[in-house]
């Protein structure tokens, strides 16, 4: 399988303060890889750092991050503005804050179309209209008219879905994209991101501590604990046979339907900054000690 | 004394909003017995929020009947009666922080839940509120930290000990842990779960993860535009539920066992042919 993005011993800082640490991975085509974790252990500021959302505080202090043979990370912000929104889209977990809430959907189509498209009004919605049908909105028009606040959450999300589309993006960044929405909504939001890999084929990078969403869409999983991707692996790998105690830490915190309830195991972190890889399948590796 | 500690009959409310009248909730009855974990679930906007507020007095009744403990909490001539029984009902919000008052310190914020309703010694006060800060496990160094300074975790113990604070016969939980990840969030459900096993307290746990509330509470309450569907004991609704609008709720949430990893990994070989 071909690479179409690579990360290679990234370390990220905020203030100073480093907050990914040595995150080396790989998404090729065609692939959805879920990175979950607990708030703060750096799994939003990683996928943020692929298209330069850092924000001032935060800086890339080492490491590489290659799309398509380009470094992005070495990127001016007039370069990284052409690819984002056109070769790689990215959603937010709140969608409503993702779109301006003074101007229609169809609109900010056209935006996005014109900016990295040079797309007319006309055809910039004829296409939309087209992606929001693909993507199951029966009556496309009637959203491209509304504007943000009029839409319901889960509306608001795929519509965010759709208009991160509108350029046929290589790579979809999906930061928490159903954790604000409730069960029916997410189950829909999670349906419409499968569609879109089945029918264009696009990858998706997800960020989400939901484990039932990773355990639904993702191919390959990598948990970040402090920072650090502490193990990788297929969905079955991870979910089933986890091997580090932070992955089943976490795995033990999902609430499970039906079941009672069973206080979850506490992890204390260990520092990890001297542990190896070590490959456990051809699939599957974890962070631990070296045995001599 | 009755059993019954809640008792709501036939709660109706409706909105106007846009010159559209949507009502919230329709014909809401129920009943919750002393030391009972009932859960409401339903998707955003079914009502669920709503019966919550109008059980904590947040928002008025059009028409219906809400007894706790024997008091009609929307009786207005019974003025001390209905506030002696508030004082012991307490409720936990979606957002901890909104729940503190910025400018004051986590243990002043606590101590208020009883401020207005009894007459304690400063000093007296303050050790409960130490204590209650010991019990939600957090230092009594916070007594002393404002809610910005907290952690969405730590600020929802902080909220969940100054609901305590008035040893409250009903708490009510609205979405208390949506706005957690999931290893806060079974930090705070291990805790609520100790509370239930210490004390007689009820408790009305309102979420959309039906997952969780599954784990927590002995019955369910199903709620769909502003209507009870169903009312059951928690494993009658999860495995045998008569309900269209309940078996889709539930057919909705994605879980991470074996099975349904083998059956999603099958699906998806039959699709790649």
């Amino acid at each position: 399988m071909s690479e179409l993005l690579s990360i290679q011993q990234l370390n990220i800082a905020y203030n100073d303060i480093p907050t990914v640490k040595d995150v080396s991975l790989a998404v090729g085509e065609n692939q959805i890889i879920g990175i979950v974790g607990e708030s703060g252990s750096g799994k939003s500021t990683l996928i943020r750092a692929v298209i330069g959302l850092l924000g001032r505080e935060g800086r890339i202090t080492s490491g590489s991050i290659v799309f398509q043979g380009k470094h992005l990370e070495t990127m001016t912000p007039g370069q990284l503005r052409d690819v984002r929104g056109g070769e790689i889209a990215m959603i937010f977990q709140q969608p409503e804050s993702s779109f301006d809430p003074i101007r229609t959907i169809g609109d900010q189509f056209c935006e996005t179309m014109k900016l990295h498209e040079r797309a007319t009004r006309a055809d910039a919605l004829s296409r939309a209209g087209a992606i929001l049908r693909g993507l199951g909105f029966d009556d496309p028009a009637r959203v491209l008219r509304s504007y943000p606040f009029e839409l319901s959450g889960g509306m608001c999300q795929r519509a965010a879905i759709a208009v991160g589309m509108a350029c046929r993006p290589r790579l979809l960044l999906a930061d928490e994209p159903t954790s604000a929405l409730d069960v029916t909504v997410q189950a829909e939001t999670v349906r419409t991101l499968m569609k879109l890999r089945e029918d264009s084929g696009t990858s998706i990078l997800l960020v989400t501590h939901n484990m039932g969403v990773i355990a639904y869409m993702a191919d390959r999983v990598g948990v970040m604990y402090k920072g650090r991707i502490v193990e990788w692996g297929t969905r079955q790998d991870i979910l089933l046979h986890a091997a580090h105690d932070y992955t089943r830490a976490l795995i033990s915190a999902i609430p499970k339907l039906g079941e009672p309830f069973v206080p979850p195991k506490r992890y204390e972190g260990r520092d990890e900054e001297n542990a190896v890889k070590v490959q456990l399948s051809p699939t599957h590796w974890v962070l631990g000690e070296a045995t001599a | 004394m009755s059993n019954v500690i809640l008792k709501v009959e036939h709660l109706c409310k409706s909105f106007s909003k846009d010159g559209e009248r949507i009502e919230a909730v329709r014909d809401v009855s129920f009943e919750l017995r002393r030391g009972e974990c009932v859960g409401l679930i339903g998707e955003s906007g079914s009502g669920k929020s709503t019966v919550a507020n109008l059980i904590a007095g947040l928002e008025t009744a059009d028409s219906g009947r809400i007894v706790m403990n024997g008091t009609d909490l929307l009786d207005r001539k019974d003025r001390a009666g209905v506030r002696a029984c508030r004082s012991k009902l307490q409720m936990i919000f979606q957002n901890p922080r909104l729940s503190f008052n910025p400018a004051m310190t986590i243990g002043q914020g606590i101590e208020e839940a009883v401020r207005y309703y009894q007459r304690i010694p400063a000093k007296q006060r303050h050790g409960m509120m130490l204590e209650r800060l010991r019990q939600v496990g957090l230092p009594e160094t916070y007594a002393d930290k404002k809610a910005a300074q907290l952690s969405g975790g730590e600020c929802q113990r902080a909220a969940i000990a100054r609901a305590l604070m008035a040893n409250p016969d009903l708490l009510l939980c609205d979405e208390i842990t949506s706005a957690l990840d999931v290893s806060v969030q079974a930090q705070v459900m291990a805790l609520l779960m100790d509370i239930r096993r210490t004390s007689d307290m009820s408790m009305l746990f309102i979420s959309h993860d039906i997952a969780l509330v599954s784990m927590l509470c002995d019955r369910l309450l199903v709620m769909y535009k502003g209507v009870i569907v169903e009312d059951g004991a928690t494993a009658d609704i999860i495995h045998n539920s008569q309900n269209d609008y309940t078996r889709n709720l539930i057919a909705s949430v994605f879980t991470a066992d074996e099975a349904t990893m083998d059956r999603w990994q099958k699906e998806r070989d039959n699709a790649n042919g």
